[in-house]
């Protein structure tokens, strides 16, 4: 098994938006979506996924209904809203740039001419 | 902001303040159901249940602490963050003191007035009858092409033939009702009397009373609170029965401490023994009137013992006597037209059958009305003041919203720069613009409040000045109008909302980094245009609460100066009311004739007399005029001209009044009840019929038949029911050469305070008779100033309106060119440093305030040239257009806009150039 991984700052949002975009889960289903994607890599605190997920359904991004869960019992389903689609879609646009900024600068292996 | 996010910000942030248990379990049930899912999987991987349980439990943390952040994310932040804007506004509005007070109490102004006046106007206009059902009951009246054939009218209403050549009447002769009835026994009739004379354990008082059929409790679907309502078997107070009588709620409370025991006791209507049957409900008005409630109700029939005649004729069995007021209730199943046909089938063979028709008279047919508001007869008389008011009041609304506006625009800009640094350091827009709707919100809520307790102190004011409780026979009760006051509330939060969201949406709009950049006064230029626009508008509004009330200023003080033609001073006025019941003619002459002796005795009193009109309360006694000998030298007077007014006075009238006598004699001794008719003529009436003819002995008689009464003197002209019009010509008859006089006034002349003098009158008068009460006692002098009470309210309103029009424009001008002047410092500076006198500066600022003002003040008067028709009724001695009030509101006005600019322009041009240049 790889080296776990650290969830970085303001990450868990983005990475709750986009477990969610691939249809309706429940709270631990987001949990089991986001380590099974990652390999188990990524460390979630997980008490920490459900206040961030409250915050996501005051800001409008997520609709919740209370269903009945694969093992039968009741359980608080999440669904992304359009808000939060367009949510999804700035914050990987935002994480995107700035990953590969950041990428970029860490390849550097001169200074540019500019910097000297 | 999107309205879904919003929505789903408020929905969640009141699911958790609405139902905070919900959404606890809510959280326990999601907690527990993780951890349970986790333990499973956990379990599935190997772990023993008790140690899976134990590191679900490890993985999730501090379950408390989640399930608070949790409920956080739902409430906790918003709350907070609305608490601290609220902070945050309170303390800039307390940092600025004058703004907010000025913001405040205009919009509190603005609030009470009007709801103060939308009430009364509401009340007294549209307020129904409070009975079930109200809007299904219907008032009979009948509507006659040409004259009618019923002669005689007793009420409250008129009936003129208007200049349509159709002639209406609400009240009915009681035999036509009697043929109505006897078709549709669904209809019920009642009279309002204002004048019974009731005597409950020896203590008499004058009240209001409703004569009603059987009926009539029936068809109101009203059930008396105690005893029992008036049915069929008490109306036959004619033939001997029994008289009964409900007693009104207010009266049986005040009068009998509302005992229980009151049934079966016995009082004295009109010297008549009734007994108490029975109490109506609290906020019953009968069906006459919406606002006063009689206190008595009694058979229809008692008007045999209360009024056995009403002129020549008797009100039960004429057919020539309107008198009688008729409602239907329209059931809901009833067609509204298949009933008028009906009853207008019985009523046209009625009449057909009862009159004989004269030339220019027809069969009168009968419609069916609107009966909710009773006879509604307030309509009538207050309509056009409430309206004036009305129009006051909005206009002050209007005023109060453009100064928050303006107020608002000119703080916006002040904070431009505040704002822009604050979105420049990375502050939401929307952010920014929910904290300043909640200092608006503020702002308009204070205001709200306070104009929430003007309105409430002042709903009594506005009735009490504009109603007179003795003459309308009894208080009117306002009651706190919730929906008007919502309803006003409701504007000027809005106005004052929207007046400052808009610079507010301005502000939060601008591009910060240009605005840093520029530091100059880009935002005051655009606001001094708004600013100007909005100072405009309230100059002009002022110019027309300044120039109304102007005019009605010179219409009080021109009313006030008016000579009426007799000595108003130590005059002492009461009524007297002798029931025919129990003085029959002439039993009722000769106590008038022994009161007079009994009151002239009293010591303090000059002189003291009588008179069936008192002058200058607005009564008319008018009388058509036939001169016995019509000589060819005489003036020309044409058929409707040859009216007069007239009283029935007493001997001494002329003298008690101070009237003085211009030709021949006044009454003496030797006129009495047995000798010659005689009377005495006003110069104007003998202007009118004799021209420069003398007409002393000349005979003439009121109804063109005898018998004639002989012409002794002239008196000097005299004002009779009001101060506008010019003196009408008036003859006065003596009332003991007359059959009957049943209410008289008495006047009597003194020297002594009305304090000292009323005890010993009253004494006078028990004398003659234990249960005659002094009814309406007033000085003369207090009569006039009633007459003139409508006109004295709106000079005081419209003067309290304009002075604060004006005060408020003042400060618009005064800030508008403040902040001009403060954002072209460095021009002015430049200007200065170039040479430019300083004088020049100054006049320059001046100059752009007087055009400003004179624009604004040109459509303020065009406004007040084309409102002024509206109110040219109102006005006395004043013309629409009138010169003086325009002249003195103009130079009222330039003056207060040059004092307002004066400080700007002083300030500017005391501008040191160097300190203006280095400024930037």
């Amino acid at each position: 098994m790889a080296k776990a991984v650290d969830l970085l700052q303001g990450t868990l949002e983005l990475l709750i938006l986009k477990a969610i975009s691939l249809g309706r889960l429940h709270g631990y289903g987001i949990l089991l979506r986001i380590q099974a994607i990652s390999d188990e890599r990524l460390l979630v605190q997980q008490g920490s996924l459900y206040p961030a997920l409250y915050r996501l359904e005051h800001l409008g991004a997520l609709s919740t209904e209370w269903g009945e869960s694969e093992n039968n019992r009741r359980a608080k389903y999440y669904t992304l809203t359009r808000s939060g689609r367009r949510r999804l879609e700035a914050e990987t646009e935002k994480w995107t740039e700035m990953s590969s900024l950041i990428t970029a600068m860490l390849r550097i292996t001169a200074a540019p001419e500019a910097a000297r | 902001m999107r309205p879904r996010v919003l929505s789903a910000r408020l929905r969640t942030f009141l699911h958790a303040l609405v139902h905070p248990r919900r959404l606890r379990s809510e959280i326990d049930n999601e907690i527990a159901f993780h951890l349970e899912s986790r333990t499973h999987d956990l379990i599935r991987s190997g772990l023993t249940p008790h140690e899976a349980s134990r590191q679900a439990r490890i993985e999730f943390g501090a379950q408390p602490t989640h399930a608070h952040a949790m409920r956080q994310a739902f409430g906790s932040e918003w709350i907070a963050s609305v608490l601290a804007d609220l902070a945050y506004a309170w303390r800039l509005l307390r940092r600025n003191k004058g703004f907010t007070a000025i913001t405040v109490l205009s919009l509190a102004l603005a609030i009470g007035a009007n709801s103060a006046i939308f009430s009364t106007a509401n009340e007294l206009l549209f307020a129904r009858l409070d009975v079930p059902h109200s809007r299904q009951l219907r008032k009979l009246e009948y509507v006659v092409k040409g004259h009618s054939p019923i002669h005689s009218y007793w009420g409250e209403g008129e009936n003129d033939t208007g200049s349509t050549g159709i002639s209406k009447s609400e009240e009915f002769p009681y035999p036509l009702y009697q043929r109505l009835a006897g078709a549709d026994p669904s209809i019920f009739a009642y009279k309002h009397e204002d004048n019974a004379t009731v005597s409950v354990a020896g203590e008499s008082r004058v009240v209001p009373v409703e004569m009603v059929s059987g009926s009539y409790f029936n068809g109101m679907q009203v059930t008396p609170v105690l005893g029992r309502s008036i049915t069929a078997a008490d109306d036959r107070v004619q033939d001997g029965g029994p008289l009964v009588v409900l007693l009104g709620y207010g009266f049986w409370q005040d009068h009998f401490g509302a005992s229980l025991a009151v049934l079966g006791r016995v009082i004295r209507i009109d010297g008549a023994i009734a007994t108490i049957i029975g109490v109506t409900p609290r906020g019953f008005t009968g069906a006459s009137s919406a606002q006063v409630a009689p206190n008595l109700f009694v058979p229809l029939t008692a008007v045999s013992l209360l009024k056995p005649t009403i002129g020549k004729n008797h009100p039960l069995t004429s057919a020539n006597l309107d008198w009688v007021d008729l409602t239907r209730r329209l059931a809901p199943s009833e067609s509204a037209s298949g009933v008028t046909a009906h009853l207008a089938t019985v009523f046209g063979a009625a009449a057909r059958a009862s009159y004989t028709l004269a030339k220019g008279e027809s069969i009168p047919s009968l419609l069916l009305i609107d009966g909710s508001r009773g006879l509604n007869t307030t309509q009538g008389f207050y309509a056009q003041p409430l309206y004036v008011m009305l129009a006051l009041s909005a206009l002050v609304l209007l005023l109060a919203c453009v100064n928050v506006a303006n107020l608002m625009l000119a703080r916006s800009t002040v904070r431009q720069r505040e704002l822009d640094v604050r979105m420049a350091l990375g502050a939401e827009r929307g952010r920014l613009f929910r904290q300043m709707l909640t200092e608006c919100l503020l702002i308009a809520v204070l205001g709200g409040s306070l104009g929430f307790l003007l309105a409430f102190a002042a709903r009594d004011v506005i009735p009490s000045l504009l109603w007179n409780a003795q003459e309308q026979g009894g208080a009117l009760q306002i009651p706190f109008n919730w929906p008007v006051f919502a309803f006003t509330a409701a504007v000027s939060i809005l106005a004052a909302l929207l007046s400052g969201l808009a610079p507010a949406w301005r502000a939060t709009r601008s591009q910060p980094a240009a605005a840093l950049k520029q530091a100059g006064p880009t935002g005051t230029r655009r606001r001094a245009w708004g600013g100007k626009l909005l100072v405009g508008v309230q100059v002009a509004l002022s110019a027309l609460l300044v120039a109304g009330s102007a005019m009605f200023l010179r219409t009080i003080t021109g009313l006030e100066h008016v000579a009426p033609g007799f000595d108003t001073h130590q005059l002492l006025l009461f009524g007297i009311d002798l029931p025919q019941s129990r003085y029959l003619s002439p039993n009722d002459i000769t106590t008038h004739q022994r009161l007079l002796a009994s009151l002239r005795s009293v010591p303090g009193v000059e002189s003291a007399t009588l008179s069936d009109v008192p002058l200058l309360a607005g009564y008319i006694d008018m009388s058509s005029i036939s001169l016995e000998h019509t000589l060819r030298s005489l003036p020309q007077v044409a058929q409707d001209e040859r009216i007069s007014r007239t009283g029935l006075v007493g001997q001494d009238f002329l003298g008690t009044m101070h009237i003085p006598l211009v030709a021949g004699r006044t009454f003496n001794s030797s006129d009495t009840a047995t000798s010659a008719p005689v009377t005495v003529v006003t110069q104007a009436f003998a202007q009118r019929f004799f021209g420069r003819y003398n007409p002393i002995g000349q005979r003439f008689s009121g109804d063109g038949k005898a018998p004639w009464t002989t012409i002794i003197g002239v008196c000097a002209n005299i004002r009779y029911s009001s101060l506008r019009d010019a003196p009408p010509p008036v003859f006065f008859d003596l009332y003991m050469q007359q059959k009957s006089v049943e209410q008289a006034t008495y006047i009597i002349r003194s020297p002594l305070p009305p304090a000292t003098l009323i005890p010993s009158l009253r004494r006078a008068v028990a004398n003659i008779d234990r249960n005659l009460p002094l009814t309406n006692i007033r000085t003369q002098d207090e009569q006039i100033s009633e007459l003139l009470s409508q006109e004295r309210l709106f000079a005081a309103l419209s003067t309290g309106f304009g002075l604060l029009a004006l005060a408020l424009a003042c400060a618009g001008v005064y800030g508008v060119f403040s902040y001009a002047v403060a954002g072209r410092t460095r021009e002015i500076g430049i200007r200065l440093a170039l040479g430019a006198p300083r004088n020049q500066v100054r006049v320059a600022i001046l100059r752009e305030a007087l055009t400003l003002s004179t624009i604004a003040l040109a459509a303020g008067l065009g406004a007040t040239l084309s409102l002024a028709k509206l109110i040219k009724s109102l006005l006395y001695d004043v013309s629409a257009i009138d010169p003086v009030s325009l002249t003195a509101t103009t130079a009222l006005l330039l003056a207060v806009a040059i004092l307002a600019a004066w400080l700007p322009a002083a300030r500017a041009s005391r501008v040191d150039p160097m300190h203006a240049l280095r400024h930037e």
